[in-house]
């Protein structure tokens, strides 16, 4: 089971929603570029902390800067005309800070907490508790399923099979997704047998309790009241500037 | 098929994220003690299904199967879906946590409509496996194909016109994932039909 996490996870997955809800809000360029220059800062301080952080990061910048790719191809060019388009170039650099500053922000805010850290603290914010059981007994189920498949794919690959464009490869990659749902159906049962025999009997998750609100050290809520800071101030300060 | 964190106006993001937590609610309610590890495991089904990718020309797409796990669970494929979606946001950072509610939806309730557009003919079905093949073809159908028509309604509510050229980008891109997709969840709903017709009765 998970670990105590500090700060506290409920305050680190709050602060996160709160960046992208608020992220998604936000029209003005200035504001988007202070805010992905507080995320770039955050991103360092933990990168300086944690030596998994910089590679987890920059696999998740990738990732996203994927779609900015097809934002910058799409929305500034004008194709039937091949000429320059201000506005749509306007809108690409406000997705593009958008996007960076979610990821940024998300990245540090989540960094090392585990899919379980994540529903215990989901749960802790009041997400119903069978959403928590099920997204705790997913993450369990991957590590199993994956192990079928890593077992079946190197039973297809002793008889010869690669990919290709090909309807073999169509048909071999359905008979993997048919035996990966047969093998999850057999498992279930296994696993609901094992459950009921442990006296499982609710969808209810019998994780800990996590600390009252009120118990929590002023350090733990300083993260929290960080990121709103950084959100007003800029939010706050391209209006002072002009 | 994931649509990025940031790209949504706010109208639509708070919209998509009542109406997915209206899915999973309703999916959630649906959700027993016997259900629960089947579910769970689906969601690992669909996790994993999403990294199994298949070449077309120099590139390649990965697997939806939105429809198919619509088929197979009902109102259970929003909570199932948010699921998968989180870990795949959480390992691998598609889509991401803000637009959780958007992903979810425009993954979830094509698989929801497959379910109730085609259960009726699931029984009647199971006999013939050229039956079972326009099943798993029509579910694919409407899960890609709702799925992309989910996305660009999001992407044309933003409201902004430059999105024009990348609502068409993204629709032309599902077709190939529409295809791949259709031919495999074809082939699934057939080979269940023929080996484990109990996963379709209810």
């Amino acid at each position: 089971m998970s670990h105590e996490h500090r700060p506290d996870g409920r305050l680190r997955l709050a602060a996160a929603l709160l960046v992208g809800f608020t992220v998604s809000l936000i029209r003005s360029i200035d504001t988007l570029l202070i805010l992905t220059l507080f995320a770039t800062v955050a991103a360092v301080v933990i990168t300086v902390r944690d030596e998994e952080f910089p590679r987890i990061l920059l696999k998740r910048l990738a990732i996203v800067n994927f779609f900015v790719a097809w934002i910058w191809i799409t929305l500034p060019i004008d194709w039937l005309t091949l000429s320059w388009r201000t506005s749509g170039s306007e809108l690409a650099l406000q997705l593009t800070l958008r996007i960076n500053a979610i990821a940024l922000a998300v990245s540090t805010l989540l960094s090392r907490m585990n899919g379980i850290d994540l529903a215990r603290a989901a749960v802790g914010l009041g997400v119903p508790q069978s959403l928590g059981t099920l997204l705790a007994l997913a993450v369990r189920s991957i590590v199993l399923l994956d192990s079928t498949r890593s077992r079946l794919e190197q039973a297809m690959r002793a008889r010869a099979y690669r990919a290709t464009v090909s309807l073999r490869t169509i048909r071999v990659s359905a008979q993997l997704v048919s035996w990966l749902i047969v093998h999850a159906l057999v498992r279930s049962e296994r696993i609901r047998v094992g459950l009921t025999a442990r006296g499982y009997t609710t969808t209810r998750w019998p994780t800990r309790q996590h600390s009252h609100w009120h118990a929590l050290p002023i350090s733990e809520w300083l993260l929290f009241f960080g990121v709103v800071a950084a959100i007003v101030l800029a939010w706050l300060l391209p209006i002072i500037w002009n | 098929m994931h649509l990025a964190a940031g790209v949504l106006g706010l109208p639509t993001f708070v919209g998509s994220a009542i109406l997915a937590t209206a899915g999973i609610a309703i999916g959630l309610r649906k959700l027993t003690p016997r259900s629960l590890p089947s579910a769970a495991l689906f969601a690992a089904v669909f996790f994993i299904v999403g990294t199994i990718h298949i070449p077309i020309g120099i590139g390649s797409v990965h697997l939806i199967l939105n429809g198919l796990i619509g088929l197979l669970l009902g109102w259970l494929a929003f909570p199932v879906i948010f699921v998968a979606l989180v870990l795949q946001a959480l390992l691998f950072s598609f889509g991401g946590f803000a637009v959780l509610g958007a992903n979810t939806l425009l993954l979830a309730a094509p698989a929801v409509m497959a379910h109730f557009a085609l259960r009726p003919f699931v029984e009647n079905s199971l006999g013939s496996q050229r039956k079972l093949l326009w099943l798993g073809l029509f579910a694919a159908t409407i899960g890609i194909g709702g799925a992309a028509l989910i996305a660009v309604t999001m992407l044309w509510s933003t409201g902004q016109q430059a999105l024009l050229n990348l609502m068409v980008l993204f629709g032309v891109a599902q077709i190939p994932v529409w295809i791949i997709d259709a031919a495999v969840s074809a082939l699934v709903v057939a080979t269940l039909g023929r080996n484990l017709p109990q996963v379709f009765v209810k």
